[in-house]
């Protein structure tokens, strides 16, 4: 080899970065894991959602990678949140009836977990990996969970302005050790008072509202049209135009039914929301999501500032979306993609591919964030074996992916898959079952549970429903 | 005559089994086919198999349609003027006509145990997201916009985002062939392979054909021979080669041992559009010259004159409904009741159907058949029209002046009356109004803002 060549190749060497042992030179990176409540995963302007405007959340995008295909594991906020913590579906656990922990009130009440539990979640893993634990915001946790319980530095109640304040103070301290934070910002949350308020008949209404000054102010003043603009102007120019599946599903399921009438506010809502309440909602939900975008920006200045932004791995997602009008419905619960697609994007300045959009593999926040941020902190975080870590997709690199993800809720559970087929098994009213296609019908006004034509695709995913996911 | 008492009574018992049983349907929707483009209406159009059908079953004399492709598909779907969904349905369309969780004719009889197919053009929407699976059809294959090449199946040279316009299951898909072929090869794999006998069927097959561009082999051409005008001729071409194919779907039927208990209709979606410029699709793309007609009737598609809206149509069920001629205007819209009504679907709630229930006109029963009927056509509102008994308002172009006719007396509208009968032409001014009132105003919800060209 003469000397040209030798040049050569060590400017290839250079250039590809493939000298062995690089990974272990890295300096672990921080972790910051910015969680928003009830944003599905068109809400961003990243998305291509016109309507509003997130320029934190574009940054994020434009410098890392957007997953399109995540999913909650439980779309509602309590059981999100189980997940995030311990890596495992809410239906792992039991409450104290003994039954599945899938709704808001059972996860919350979820007794002592074991100590196979404790053992592995995400802030016995990290401390194990040597890293400082901060968590400030929203919890809605059962009491063996909490962030302070964990290990966490619980460093704020607050879930606004406030919280991303501290947050922005910890990114600019100095730290000896590494350090992960969960910031766990609440809205465009708020959006759930707007039906609560306007049908309020109900007692348990009247409390909510009672407790939620806070909310509905800010709710208030997301609702105001803009300043100067005549009401005919705003729903002709300003205000989003109505869903495309505003109307309820063909033979919608009993479960489904059954779940907008067991609250007063959800049935009144369907049955009398006219036209411009339903795109009033949608404005207010794009509004409330500008305002936790405003909260986000603080945390990134904080990073950018203070120089970190290639020392810091910054991970965006939600716990679970917003129906927003589409089958005439507001809030969760539901196992339709507003409430249970939500958005995920990690960013790592120099290490992960920027500018990326993966619309291919399916991504359970609940799932795959313990075992992601163990594999960037340098050990291997295993709870449920089904999550994965995206470390190898954040790389570019081609892996055997899973082919599908289930997710739960408190009205049914489901598994989608890599083509986009989605089989529900509901299981509130009896049992349900319905074959969705998302990209022939991406907006679920129909079903193909009878279609001979995808008999086989319902086989095999009842099958694999019962094998893979929740056969227990 | 205690004889001939008694096997009425038995036919007429019969009739009620099957309807309990609920029949198949097929439904055939011929495209731009004029008053004159078919066999039985016309002296140098060969169609047998259309003209044996209508031979055995019962002509409409007056079957109303819309003056565009469109707007009919949109009252057949719904019972409802296409008007009522917005002005974007008025005429041919590529936007999403009808929103998700309209109540169709496919989606009310799925509802009430049908298997339900389309096979050819949607035009309801011509993008897969918005296409015929979103709208209660169990199959569904063809083209999505209205007007395809016939071999390269796409819409127009270059119209995107419709350019692509060829699926299956709302999917696109790449297929050689002709489309009338096309179309025609999966009907019969439906009737053959994929209908459950335990289940009935409503099938529709609405032809892209003969809508240009006219595109036809030496063998129609040579059977053609007798029409002097080419451009006639290759239109004859199209009708003979359509013909054939719905005639084989026929025997299909038959061999499925299903055609006794199945109800076809045919009709065409407008009148005929006599002259075309050509050279919009690939060669060969002729210009044609009075290649259709509309018979004796005034005007073409695109007009609110009979012509535009006065079409061939006739239902066949032998043994259940009598050979002969109904003289009672009937209307595209009536078919989502009429259907309905046979098949005992009850609509959950009001569907604010414009159409009736026309079954009993068809059975022959008169008790009904003489309430004037009123009828509405609304093109871009720019040209529209009323019908109410036999009195027509007609305001063929932009700022027009009305014309009036009475078409018991002048059916080919050539005595314009507006003059003469003013009271008459007032009341018909108001009906109108009282009509366009119902619409839907501005621009329909679920569509996007338009665009600023």
């Amino acid at each position: 080899m003469n000397m040209r060549s030798l040049i050569l190749l060590s400017i290839i060497l250079t250039l590809f970065g493939c000298s062995g042992n690089q990974k272990q030179e890295l300096k672990k990176p921080n972790i910051i894991y910015i969680y928003t409540d009830q944003q599905s995963a068109s809400m961003m302007s990243c998305a291509g959602n016109q309507w509003l405007k997130t320029p934190a959340m574009d940054y994020i995008a434009e410098n890392g990678m957007r997953f399109t295909r995540a999913y909650s594991t439980n779309p509602v906020c309590s059981p999100a949140r189980v997940s995030l913590m311990t890596g495992r579906f809410p239906g792992y656990f039991n409450d104290e009836q003994g039954h599945q922990a899938r709704e808001n009130e059972g996860s919350q009440n979820i007794p002592q977990v074991s100590e196979e539990v404790l053992n592995t979640t995400i802030a016995s893993f990290l401390k194990t990996a040597g890293y400082e634990l901060f968590y400030g915001g929203k919890d809605h946790l059962p009491e063996s969970l909490r962030p302070q319980a964990l290990g966490f530095n619980d460093f704020s109640d607050d879930e606004r302005g406030e919280l991303a304040k501290g947050a922005a103070k910890i990114i600019r301290a100095d730290h000896e050790k590494p350090w992960f934070m969960v910031v766990s910002l609440i809205n465009p949350h708020d959006i759930c008072y707007m039906a609560i308020r306007e049908m309020a008949t109900s007692e348990s209404a009247a409390r909510l509202l009672e407790r939620g000054k806070v909310e509905l102010a800010t709710l208030d003043s997301a609702m105001k049209m803009p300043e100067g603009v005549s009401t005919e102007q705003f729903f002709l120019t300003y205000c989003p135009p109505l869903p495309p599946n505003l109307e309820p599903q063909f033979e919608e399921p009993d479960a489904v039914k059954s779940l907008i009438n067991r609250r007063s506010f959800r049935k009144d809502a369907r049955d009398s929301f006219t036209d411009e309440q339903w795109r009033l909602h949608r404005w207010a939900y794009c509004r409330l999501t500008e305002l936790v975008d405003q909260r986000v920006q603080l945390i990134l200045d904080a990073v950018k500032e203070s120089g970190q932004e290639e020392n810091t791995l910054i991970i965006f997602s939600s716990d679970h979306g917003d129906m927003d009008g589409s089958h005439r419905m507001e809030h969760k619960t539901a196992l339709y993609e507003e409430a249970t697609n939500i958005p995920f994007m990690a960013m790592w300045k120099g290490q992960i591919i920027a500018g990326q959009v993966d619309s291919i593999h399916l991504v359970s926040n609940g799932l795959d964030l313990l075992p992601t941020v163990c594999d960037y902190a340098g050990i291997s975080g295993i709870s449920d074996p089904r999550g994965r870590s995206l470390r190898p997709l954040l790389d570019g690199k081609a892996v055997n992916w899973r082919k599908t993800l289930g997710v739960e809720s408190e009205i049914g559970r489901m598994v989608v898959d890599e083509d986009g087929f989605k089989y529900i098994r509901y299981d509130a009213v009896g049992i349900e079952e319905q074959l969705l296609y998302l990209k022939v019908d991406p907006y679920e006004t129909t079903h193909f549970t009878n279609n001979p034509m995808y008999s086989d695709q319902l086989k095999n995913l009842r099958n694999v429903y019962d094998s893979e996911w929740f056969g227990y | 005559m205690i004889g001939f008492v008694a096997i009425l009574a038995v036919i007429s018992s019969c009739n009620t089994v099957n309807i309990q049983e609920k029949p198949n349907i097929l439904f055939i929707l011929i495209d731009d086919m004029g008053w004159g483009d078919i066999g039985y209406n016309s002296h140098d159009i060969l169609s047998p198999n259309l003209d044996m059908l209508a031979e055995e079953g019962l002509k409409f004399n007056q079957h109303y349609v819309h003056p565009e492709c469109t707007p009919t598909r949109v009252s057949l779907m719904t019972g409802r003027y296409a008007t009522r969904y917005g002005v974007h349905c008025s005429g041919a369309c590529n936007e999403q006509a009808l929103p998700f969780g309209t109540e169709t004719l496919a989606s009310a009889l799925k509802s009430v145990g049908y298997t339900t197919a389309i096979s050819g053009k949607w035009h309801l929407g011509s993008l897969p997201e918005w296409g015929p699976l979103k709208y209660g059809f169990d199959y569904s294959y063809g083209g999505l916009a209205g007007a395809l090449g016939m071999y390269d199946h796409r819409y127009r040279l270059n119209r995107p985002p419709y350019t692509r316009s060829w699926h299956r299951m709302d999917e696109y898909v790449d297929e050689e062939g002709h489309a009338y072929d096309l179309v025609t090869d999966n009907a019969i794999d439906l009737l053959e392979n994929k209908f459950q006998e335990d289940k009935p069927f409503f099938l529709y097959l609405p032809y892209h054909g003969v809508h240009t561009p006219l595109v036809e082999s030496e063998e129609w051409l040579e059977y053609n021979k007798h029409i002097s005008n080419p451009s006639r001729q290759l239109f004859g071409a199209a009708v003979s080669h359509l013909d054939h194919q719905i005639g084989r779907v026929i025997e299909a039927l038959e061999r499925s041992g299903r055609r006794e208990n199945t109800l076809i209709i045919v009709s065409s979606d407008n009148g005929g559009f006599p002259n075309y410029r050509g050279g919009q699709y690939p060669p060969p793309d002729p210009e044609l010259t009075n290649f259709s007609s509309n018979g004796p009737l005034h005007g073409q598609k695109g007009q609110p004159y009979e012509g535009g809206i006065r079409v061939p149509a006739f239902v066949n069920w032998p043994g259940i409904i009598e050979p002969g001629m109904l003289h009672t205007p009937v209307h595209v819209m009536d078919w989502m009741p009429t259907l309905c009504k046979l098949t005992a679907y009850e609509a959950d709630g009001d569907l604010k159907w414009d159409g009736q229930d026309i079954w009993p006109y068809i059975i022959g029963d008169k008790s009904e058949a003489d309430t004037p009927r009123r009828f509405y056509w609304n093109y871009w509102n720019i040209r529209m029209a009323l019908r109410d008994g036999d009195w027509k308002l007609v305001y063929p172009k932009e700022n027009s002046a009305a014309e009036l006719y009475n078409l018991a007396l002048d059916p080919n509208e050539k005595d314009d009356l507006a003059q003469t009968e003013p009271e008459q032409l007032n009341r018909l001014i108001n009906l109108l109004e009282e009509e366009r009132a119902l619409d839907q105003h501005g621009r329909a919800p679920w569509l996007p803002e338009e665009e600023n060209n």
